[in-house]
Parts: structure tokens; sequence; C-alpha cells
């Protein structure tokens, strides 16, 4: 408020003298009270110090907000960082378990030839002749998976990288009787396309360890070649929140096939002959790389 | 506007004392509440960096999954609804587990081996 020497009782008064004007200006509202302030002959040291209030009031606000964005950020870390650890640790168990695991597939063919003398004779009962006849010729197959393995049967789900040999020698959906001919005519690669095996990886964690946080998903590719990239991911948590990493491992196959021809002789009137075909294939896996 | 304030600036019309009093009431309000947020600021920021100090530092021993305090469990997988042995005649796997309990928040950071 502003006084200057022309001004007396009676006109603070009137309606056109200040203290009127800045009743009526604060009545029009913050803006019209603060137009009407500069444009008035008065101090504006309440002006100023408002301005200053505001001021520090945003400048105060903006450095607490960054001061407890900072701690809340640790705790971000830490659902962060559990992601990372149980897919890396999943990665890192898979690695040990599967790295240079060797899965032996032989496929047998075994043909039984037993030949029976048969002699003629003449009118006096004298042999004039003897030929060696085929009595029975039959084929038996057989299909082993060992190795690393042990000897098994044809059904998935006996070990991961046994299910990768299955469909690499196999039929696709391993279907086959491992006694049947189908099954020893099968050879690799017999996948014309990738293969994709989903996985769902669970932990029974002791009390006071969460084990829906634990829980990852994988999806194993194979590659016709032999190639297998199992990409690994969180269960929980929607896609852009979950840690993925892929690890690939890489085959060393090895084939090799023989032939070997047994003939016995129990007495001088029999014969028997037997030829095996073996077909052996090894796979001995390595992980190349996690990324 | 600026020709305005300009003019505010150089006139040289006096103010009342309460006018006064109050613009200086304001303004050491505003510089004391700014004060004392810069230090709250400070201090959460201070506490916030021995917090993460702390948690990385057990997060080492998380990494190199050495701790002491360890807890066993087993790894299981499955196919669907049918189990998928990682290597012949393993259907569970046992693991170890390595807490960090230095997160904030009662949030707890686990890894295994």
């Amino acid at each position: 408020m502003y006084f200057n020497r022309n001004m007396n009782r009676q006109n603070l008064l009137k309606p056109n003298n200040h203290l009127w004007k800045l009743r009526k200006t604060a009545k029009g509202g913050f803006f019209c009270s603060f137009t009407g302030k500069f444009s008035s002959q008065t101090g504006a040291s309440i002006s100023f110090a408002l301005l200053l209030f505001l001021v520090c009031a945003v400048v105060g606000s903006v450095v607490l907000v960054s001061g407890t964005s900072a701690a809340g950020r640790l705790s971000k870390i830490a659902e962060y960082d559990q992601r990372y650890y149980v897919v890396t640790s999943t990665a890192q168990l898979l690695a040990d378990k599967l790295d240079n695991y060797t899965v032996t597939v032989v496929q047998k063919s075994e043909e039984t030839i037993e030949k029976t003398a048969v002699y003629t004779y003449d009118s006096e009962g004298v042999v004039t002749s003897r030929t060696m006849t085929v009595s029975s010729d039959t084929v038996a197959y057989s299909s082993d998976i060992n190795g690393s393995d042990g000897k098994a049967s044809a059904s998935l789900g006996q070990s991961i990288l046994r299910d990768a040999a299955l469909y690499l020698i196999f039929d696709p959906d391993v279907t086959y009787n491992f006694a049947s001919q189908a099954a020893y005519e099968s050879n690799y690669p017999a996948l014309s396309a990738d293969k994709q095996i989903t996985l769902n990886i669970t932990h029974t964690a002791p009390s006071g360890i969460s084990a829906d946080a634990l829980a990852v998903d994988a999806v194993m590719t194979i590659h016709p070649g032999g190639d297998i990239n199992i990409k690994l991911s969180n269960a929980s948590g929607s896609a852009n929140e979950k840690y993925e990493l892929t690890m690939s491992l890489k085959p060393d196959i090895k084939r090799d096939f023989s032939n070997d021809s047994t003939v016995t002789r129990p007495d001088d009137d029999s014969e028997t002959t037997v030829n095996t075909s073996t077909k052996t294939t090894v796979i001995k896996w390595t992980v190349k790389d996690i990324y | 506007m600026i020709n305005r304030i300009k003019e505010k600036l150089h006139n040289n019309k006096g103010e009342s004392i309460a006018e006064v009093l109050v613009s200086l009431l304001i303004s050491s309000l505003a510089l004391v509440m700014l004060a004392s947020m810069i230090n709250s600021s400070s201090r959460i920021i201070q506490s916030s960096k021995v917090n993460m100090e702390n948690y990385y530092s057990a997060n080492n021993v998380l990494e190199a999954r050495t701790g002491t305090e360890t807890v066993s469990g087993t790894l299981s997988i499955k196919n669907g609804s049918k189990a998928v042995h990682l290597r012949y005649g393993e259907g569970t796997v046992s693991v170890n587990y390595y807490k960090n309990d230095k997160a904030p928040s009662g949030k707890q950071v686990v890894s295994f081996k």
C-alpha cells in the first residue's frame, strides 16, 4: 500500500483510490490482480515474494523427487536382477548338464540264413549229389540308444538331447518301433524343417523362496543339421519385463556303417549264416554360445 | 510487459511496513522450505547410496554362487504335462539356492547352481 503526499483520509474512501482498485482487482481473480499490480504505481514486494515462493517450491520439489526416485530405482533393480539371475542360473545349469553329452544310436539288421543239406541218391542208395538249400531266412531289426543314456526304448522325455537324437535320426514324430525295418532304415538327417519343443522348468523351492519367481520357460529348436538353440525366458511377467537368453549347442556327428558275416556249422548237414549290418551314429553336443 | 517490469523496478515509490513484513515472511518461508527439501533429498540420496553398496556387495556373492548360506531344492522340466529328464535317469535335479536379502522393501534376489 502506498500513500502519496496528496492523499488524505477522504481520498482513501473514494472508489478511484488505490485500496479500492486493489479490492476490485482481487475480486477479478489472480490474473487480474497480478496484471493490476503491474499497472499500479504501488510496490510489488508481495508479488515478488510469492514469485520467489513459487520458484523455491518448484526447485525444492524437483530436488526431492529426484532424490526419492533414486531410492525407488533400487527396488526396481532388485526385480530386474532377480529375473536376470533366474535365467542365467538356469542357462548355466543346462550348460553344465548338456555340454559334451553324447548320444549313440545303433541301428542293426540281422539276417539269419539256415541251410540244410539235401542229398540225392541213385537206385543203389549211393549219394549222387549234396546241395545245401535254404530252409529259413529271417531278418531281425533292432535300434538302441545307449552311450550316455543306457539302452532305452523309443519313447520321448528320457533326456533332452536323447529326444533331439530321436528327431534327427528317426521319424520326426518318433513313432517307430525300434524292432521294425522302418526304424533301421531311418537315417540322419530325418528332419526336413526345424522342430520346436516347449519346456517348462519349475522348482520345488524351500520355504522363504518364491518358486514362481524361479520358473523359466524354454523353447528348444532342433535344426535339421543337428544344431540346437534353447531360448530361455522368465515364466512370469509381461513380455517386456522378461529377461531372455539363448543357448546354442553344436553337434559333432560321426556315422559308421559295418557288415559282418558269421557262418556256423553245428554238424555236416546244417549251416547257419548270420549277416549283420550295423549303422552307428554318435552325436556329441557341446555348448557353443550363450547370448 | 518487459517495459512495465522495468518501470516498476525503476520507480521510487514506497510500500507499507506491513507489506514489506509479509513479503519478508513469505520469502523466508520459501527459502527455509527449499533448504529443508534439499537437505531431505541429500539424506535420501546418501541412504540410497549405502543401500546400493550393501546390495551390490551381497550380489557379488550371489553372482559367484559361493555363498555359505545356501538352501537346497529341486528343479524339474516338463513338456506340457509330460516330464522330461535333463539327463537320462535324472527326473529332478538338486540345486542349491543363494539369497541376497539386502534389497530394499523386503525384496529377495535368488540365484542357484
